[in-house]
């Protein structure tokens, strides 16, 4: 289970190349729960794109009170090149690396909580 | 249910094992390095078995009613292969070039206890142990036409009982002049030196330079006529043979020395319905010694 517990924690993507043609598709399902009885305030989809070599949030951090779950991930491989994906935690501009894999033309990498 | 966590579909929509930097296609059928088999289906009985490093295959089963599983598929005894005990690996489980120890047991029908243990005089012999076996030498005086040699001393079978018996044996330095005998047959005491034995009745493998044999050869007699056989195998000084011969029924017996093939003789009828015993031995036919050594003797009947 992928969670953010803390308004100053987002899920990131990276890629170790440029793209060629195309970036890739991303998107993620989630569930927020009221921190404070676990109760559902909210389900969502976070939809983004890859931006070659720079970092982008595919998750953005909860509303305070709130801790955000991790239903779903794809991340789909459009482009005509192979690319390492990295899945990241960035905590407060801290990174920390949670999948990294090969992803060949037209893969799709999936999270499933 | 759907696996839980990261995984990478590829193109064509199958499921990839990914494990982090690299995602590896999982083959189909799943190769033995994915913890599979390779295998894309196998039947009921089929026994899996590894053929080659890294590769399995499967071995089918044998639908006879009583087969046993040996390693004799190929020659590097590396292969399973079912086999027919009573056929396959001949007097199974026993083995004629080691020793066995048997206890006496209840073998009769009745209350008498039969002993399972070969009732044996040796005639001429000495005790021997080399590195190979445990032997009993059988030597003759260096007088013309003695024999020695050993001899159930009771009555063991008939050959309406279709007898078998095995021995292993190893030459003499000399074959030159000499009679050798492995017989069944109904005589009370070791063998004449002849070559003429129809007056017994029974079967057996000889080897004799008067008669001009070339090698091991079979016979059977009927107490009045004898019948010779083929050439089963050569011979030669100094070297371990395995003698085999068994009434396959009450009207054939069958011989072969070592691994050769069987060769087939008729049972008279005059040799049924008489008690047989077991004789080995030499004989010279010169004035010198002639000596064979017995390292195991094996015998069943009915």
């Amino acid at each position: 289970m992928l969670i953010l517990d803390a308004t100053t924690k987002t899920f990131e993507i990276d890629m170790d190349e440029a793209l060629t043609t195309s970036q890739l598709d991303v998107m993620v399902c989630y569930v927020d729960i009221l921190t404070s009885d676990q109760s559902v305030s909210a389900f969502g989809n976070q939809d983004s794109a890859t931006n070659s070599t720079t970092a982008v949030t595919i998750l953005s951090a909860p509303a305070a009170g709130h801790t955000r779950t991790v239903k779903y991930m794809s991340v789909y491989n459009k482009d005509t090149v192979d690319h390492n994906v990295t899945i990241q935690l960035n905590n407060n501009a801290t990174l920390r690396i949670i999948h990294k894999v090969l992803l060949l033309v037209g893969e799709t990498l999936e999270y499933v909580a | 249910m759907s696996p839980r966590g990261f995984r990478v579909i590829d193109a064509t929509g199958t499921l990839k094992i990914t494990s982090l930097g690299a995602a590896a296609t999982l083959p189909d059928p799943v190769t033995v390095a994915h913890a599979g088999t390779g295998l894309t289906s196998v039947a009921k009985g089929d026994i899996l078995y590894t053929s080659a490093d890294g590769v399995f295959s499967k071995l089918a089963i044998d639908t006879a009613a009583t087969r046993i599983l040996t390693s004799a598929g190929d020659s590097t005894y590396l292969v399973p292969k079912w086999e027919d005990p009573q056929t396959g690996l001949g007097l199974f489980p026993r083995q004629i070039s080691r020793k066995s120890a048997w206890s006496t047991a209840d073998l009769g029908a009745g209350t008498t206890t039969w002993d399972a243990i070969w009732a044996l005089t040796h005639t001429g012999n000495t005790a021997l142990v080399d590195t190979t076996a445990d032997w009993i030498r059988y030597a003759t005086p260096a007088t013309t036409d003695t024999v020695r040699g050993t001899r159930v001393n009771v009555d063991w079978a008939w050959a309406d009982h279709l007898p078998l018996a095995e021995c292993l044996i190893r030459t003499g330095p000399d074959i030159t002049a000499l009679r050798f005998s492995f017989l069944i047959s109904n005589t009370a005491t070791l063998p004449t030196s002849a070559d003429d034995q129809s007056a017994l009745k029974g079967f057996g493998i000889r080897y004799s330079t008067v008669a001009g044999d070339t090698g091991f050869t079979p016979w059977a007699a009927s107490g009045a006529v004898q019948t010779t056989g083929t050439v089963i195998a050569s011979i030669a000084a100094n070297t371990i043979y395995v003698l085999s011969m068994e009434a396959t029924s009450t009207t054939s017996a069958r011989f072969k020395v070592n691994d050769s093939a069987y060769q087939t003789l008729a049972i008279p009828a005059g040799a049924l319905g008489t008690a047989l015993r077991l004789q080995l031995s030499v004989a010279t036919t010169t004035n010198s010694v002639k000596l064979v050594d017995m390292a195991a003797l094996y015998g069943e009947c009915n």
